[in-house]
């Protein structure tokens, strides 16, 4: 469906512009003769054909006799009627009799005719001779007509193949008025309403060749034609007072926009065929842009609906992971309350680690909404620092001290390590998340390892657990909102943002994060990969001096 | 030493000062309240607290005001409290004079140890240059001699500054500027990085795993702490 889409270009339509003629010519056959001041050519091609036809006649008279020069000029007005038309070979019809006349006729050189004779076969030559160009010139002009009918079909099914593979609004728009444009040689735009309903202001959507504004008479007429569903202004007989003539792009389901192309005034009123294939072309751009408008308002519902998934995913998390520490909470503390004299100071102690504990972890999941949010609303303001990884990598052991509690943790940082641009306090709360995230996954008593090392032109820092890993499918999708690896554990299911969090600082802070599973043993590397800042070498190079 | 000293708490949420007053004077301390700014300037006047426990979000001023102001009069140690959203605002309260910070939500025993910390700095006679024992690290100010495990360490000019600079207000958090006006002077106040690598140096003769220091340690987007000895931060 969503093909990339080449700018439309004349090319794109089989003669559109080729030698110069343009398709109302073609189309309307003979409107050229008709309307436009006569054009020279035809009928000095004419007065050629004529002059061949009398050398021919001259050279036939003085070794055969007259008898058969007539039909040599006839010949002249046939090809100047198959070439040129009807008025061109009228032409020839009477430069053929006055030459015949005047060159080969006796007398010759004078305009009179001795014989009564040839009197009358010049005369009925004259009659057979406007008769066969009469027909032979309506013969040529439906041929002309017909050739450019299928030219005109060909033309409107690749404009509507063309516009069937167009997926934006701005593509379909352009590509319709240059075709109108270049198919009726006019100056053309598009005119669509700024929101749905039907008493909405039209606005320009395109132009060709690019307009800016329309006049107010021009404006006038628009919106009559948008209101009324009809066509309007110069050349109709509505709103007729611009230069500009209007008409609805139509659908089934009412107007979607408006055409208008611009018409000199003193212009012959609109040939029927022109018109029709402006109709053609409108209704074609109109079934477009409805369908476009339809493909639209489907992705605006799929987004909605997505919008509503999250929401859901929020609400549950919310009850859930709020309630489930503030249950704890209340319970214990409650229970210490009504009951304290009746508890061993070991059970006492046990409500008390709950009540600190699940507090902590409250504290972490509102952390963790109001990174978030700050990472939703583009609130994140980057304090970039040069840092030492291994001193960040420490402050967030230092943090998830409790979290860690029951796991094994070795660090491994390479000791040639440059030191690293970056928000030490975005990047600790990464490095937290991901312990945190391994403490969940991994069961008690494994270890965890942390990797700090060169990886390239960056540095590489990893967390590996030792627990189940990662399902394959899940690789990517562990870092999208709310998603949470199926975990058979109630209990130890996070928040479903943790990880979110993760990707959205670190590439705030320029750098990678992704997932993979161990390949010595089962569990999941997280591996975070920065640049090196250009500036990290001053700090190497006080170290040597201090 | 913690015992019977007066101790304002200014915070306009009523639960933070119920609890803190429960505490507090748990542990011994007279505690007295205020909720807003100008409630606390008073306080601070009519009754010469010992530590003002100050919480930057006030309803009629900024706590930054409240500090500056009080510090116009009265080097009393003011301990900030801070929101999570208060990041900058935190280091700011630091350079303008407040002693020492506690990020909401805290545990009392953080709260405890900043407050003795504080308060074993204020009642520090001036001139004193104090030994630093803690675990297996000695830190001897006037024989410049610091030892591991009884080895002697041998320390740079400038990473003996340092670590004198940190002995000095031991369990107190001293901000990236405050540390480099010091040891480098005023005009390298923001050369933060000529800071980490000599804490990282430090880290590498004093600390025993480095990686996780225990002696060092990073207050990150603010500045560094000498960690008291356990036996001088419990109660």
């Amino acid at each position: 469906m969503a093909e990339p889409q080449a700018r439309p270009t004349a090319e794109a339509v089989p003669g559109t512009t080729e030698d110069g003629h343009h398709w109302a010519a073609f189309f309307l056959g003979i409107a050229s003769e008709r309307g436009s001041a006569p054009r020279p050519l035809p009928y000095l091609g004419s007065a050629a054909a004529v002059g061949l036809a009398l050398g021919c006649g001259l050279l036939i008279e003085r070794f055969v006799g007259l008898q058969s020069v007539l039909l040599v000029f006839l010949m002249a007005i046939l090809v100047s009627a198959i070439a040129w038309g009807l008025l061109p070979s009228l032409f020839a019809c009477v430069l053929s009799v006055l030459a015949f006349n005047f060159f080969l006729l006796p007398p010759v050189y004078t305009f009179t005719i001795a014989d009564t004779d040839n009197a009358v076969a010049l005369f009925f030559f004259f009659i057979v001779a406007v008769i066969v160009s009469n027909l032979t010139a309506a013969t040529r002009s439906q041929i002309v007509v017909a050739r450019a009918r299928t030219r005109t079909t060909a033309a409107l099914y690749a404009f509507s193949r063309k516009v069937a593979g167009i997926g934006t609004l701005d593509d379909l728009l352009w590509a319709t008025v240059h075709q109108v444009s270049s198919m009726l040689n006019v100056h053309t735009v598009l005119l669509l309403p700024e929101t749905q309903e039907s008493s909405a202001a039209l606005a320009l959507a395109a132009g060709y060749p690019p307009e800016d504004r329309l006049a107010a008479a021009d404006v006038d007429a628009a919106r009559w034609c948008w209101q009324h569903n009809d066509a309007a202004g110069n050349g109709s007989d509505t709103v007729s007072g611009g230069d500009w003539f209007f008409l609805p792009l139509r659908t089934g389901s009412g107007p979607v926009g408006v055409i208008g192309i611009e018409r000199d005034r003193s212009e012959a009123p609109m040939h029927a065929d022109e018109r029709r294939l402006l109709d053609a072309l409108a209704d074609q751009a109109a079934v477009a842009i409805e369908r476009i408008s339809l493909a639209r308002g489907l992705a605006e519902a799929r987004v909605l609906g997505e919008t509503e998934r999250l929401r859901g995913a929020l609400l549950t998390s919310i009850s859930h992971d709020l309630r489930t520490p503030l249950a704890s909470i209340l319970g214990a503390a409650s229970s210490l309350r009504s009951y304290a004299d009746r508890y061993t100071p070991e059970q006492r102690e046990e409500l008390l680690s709950t009540l600190q504990d699940e507090a902590e972890r409250l504290n972490r999941f509102v952390g963790n909404l109001l990174d978030m949010t700050r990472l939703e609303s583009g609130a994140i303001e980057l304090r970039l620092d040069l840092v030492d990884v291994a001193e960040i990598v420490g402050a967030a052991l230092e943090r998830a001290r409790n979290v860690l509690a029951f796991h094994r943790v070795e660090i491994d940082v390479a000791s040639d390590l440059p030191m690293l641009r970056l928000d030490p306090l975005l990047f600790e709360q990464v490095l937290f998340n991901l312990l945190d995230n391994a403490a969940k996954y991994a069961p008690p008593g494994s270890r965890i390892d942390v990797h700090a090392r060169r990886d390239g032109e960056g540095v590489a820092i990893a967390v590996l657990d030792e627990g189940a890993g990662i399902p394959r499918g899940d690789l990517k999708r562990i870092f999208e909102k709310f998603y949470r690896v199926h975990a058979q554990d109630r209990q130890r299911a996070g928040t479903g943002l943790g990880l979110a969090i993760c990707r959205g600082f670190v590439e705030a802070q320029g750098g990678r994060i992704d997932a993979q599973n161990r390949r010595d043993r089962s569990g999941a590397v997280l591996t975070i990969r920065m640049p090196v800042a250009e500036t990290a070498v001053i700090g190497n190079v006080l170290a040597a001096n201090g | 030493m913690a015992e019977g000293y007066t101790v304002l708490v200014v915070d306009d949420e009523p639960p933070i000062r119920r609890f803190l007053r429960t505490s507090l004077g748990a542990a011994g301390h007279r505690v007295v309240t205020a909720e807003n700014a100008a409630e606390a300037l008073t306080m601070v006047g009519a009754e010469k607290p010992d530590v003002v426990i100050l919480d930057l979000g006030l309803p009629d001023r900024s706590g930054l005001d409240v500090i500056a102001e009080i510090r116009s009069k009265s080097p009393v140690p003011i301990i900030v409290l801070s929101a999570r959203s208060d990041e900058r605002a935190k280091v700011e309260a630091l350079d303008l004079g407040a002693d020492d910070y506690v990020a909401k939500p805290f545990g009392m025993a953080e709260l405890m140890a900043r407050i003795r910390a504080a308060l074993r700095h204020a009642y520090q006679a001036d001139g004193e240059l104090p030994a630093f024992t803690s675990g297996d690290l000695k830190v001897d100010l006037v024989r410049r001699h610091v030892s591991r495990g009884g080895q002697e360490i041998k320390l740079s000019r400038k990473e003996f500054e340092l670590l004198r600079h940190l002995v000095m207000h031991a369990g107190k958090v001293l901000t990236h500027r405050q540390l480099l006006r010091e040891v480098w002077g005023p005009a390298q106040i923001d050369e933060v990085q000529y800071l980490r690598v000599f804490i990282r140096g430090l880290r590498q003769k004093l600390e025993l795993d480095p990686t996780r220091p225990s002696h060092i340690l990073t207050e990150l987007g603010v500045g560094y702490r000498l960690q008291l000895p356990p036996e001088q931060r419990a109660g």
